[in-house]
């Protein structure tokens, strides 16, 4: 079975709604992740802890789970992008384009340039490192990139290989020469 | 003055993810029975807070989840030990042990000067 999965929403007593409420405000400033796992978890507890049918004692099962704040205090607060880590993977991309430009030029040093790029921009995005979606359209344009470079020397090369055809040679004789 | 609350609160930092991980080495158990297991031992004073640590140790890759049907209710999200997990709580269970024991030596009495 999946690891996320959404557990039915059930009709919640006025109080269990008001807690759920306010625990989703508390963890506002929480890891996106760690903040849906553990909202999931809670909706868990309290569908098992209450019966279907009936109060049950609810206020007894809200307490049992403590305040808002504490779980929140125990979360993991949400780590904002660091500007610099922004600018280096704004920089593979900007790259990624370079090498576009780089195309018009000369196709061999566009390939060779695009694929250190694209292949470490791919890397780094499969590591988790930095801004995925960033990181990716850097990628995607070194691999265009890549293409076109290797359809264009492809084309190039039969044109390279083979020396231009000579026709016939004609001596001229010339009987005025003395 | 320190507040007994605030004693216990600090001695269970850092302590409470091995006594989770503890309680996994037994089996897979889902949510409502690792609160019950702890609270039951004295080791967690507000439910809730037991899933933003489990949460941490999803992500550390120290308990595995996975969904079951239950017979009883909705689907149960079921927590288990995953191999990096059983290492470091053999890691801690080698520390805490000697570590303990000297905590209980400086504190008792007949080593007071």
């Amino acid at each position: 079975m999946s690891k996320h999965r959404k557990v039915a929403e059930p009709e919640y007593h006025p109080l269990v709604r008001a807690y759920l409420t306010d625990l989703e405000r508390a963890l506002t400033g929480t890891e996106p992740d760690e903040r849906e796992d553990i909202m999931i978890a809670v909706r868990e507890h309290l569908q098992e802890a209450l019966p279907p049918e009936g109060d049950g004692d609810v206020q007894a099962v809200l307490e049992s789970l403590g305040p808002v704040e504490r779980i929140s205090r125990e979360a993991s607060p949400s780590t904002p992008e660091e500007p610099s880590r922004r600018a280096g993977d704004l920089g593979f991309v900007l790259s990624g384009a370079l090498s576009i430009v780089l195309l018009a030029l000369n196709p061999f040093v566009a390939l060779f340039f695009a694929m250190i790029i694209g292949s470490t921009a791919f890397f780094l995005s499969r590591r988790g490192s930095g801004n995925r979606g960033l990181l990716r359209v850097a990628a995607g344009l070194c691999a265009a990139t890549v293409l076109v470079s290797v359809v264009w020397i492809v084309a190039l090369l039969p044109a390279r290989s083979n020396p231009p055809e000579v026709g016939p040679t004609h001596s001229v004789e010339s009987g005025d020469r003395p | 003055m320190v507040s007994h609350d605030n004693i216990r609160a600090q001695m269970r930092k850092g302590i409470l993810e091995y006594c989770v991980l503890a309680l996994l080495r037994g089996g897979p158990a889902y949510g409502l029975e690792i609160t019950e297991g702890l609270s039951g031992q004295g080791l967690l004073d507000s439910d809730g807070t037991l899933y933003a640590l489990l949460s941490r140790l999803r992500k550390q890759g120290w308990v595995e989840t996975w969904w079951r049907e239950s017979a009883s209710g909705p689907p149960r999200r079921y927590y288990a030990l995953s191999p990096d997990g059983a290492a470091a709580l053999n890691t801690f269970v080698d520390l805490w042990v000697p570590f303990s024991q000297s905590v209980t030596r400086a504190i008792s009495e007949e080593q007071a000067p």
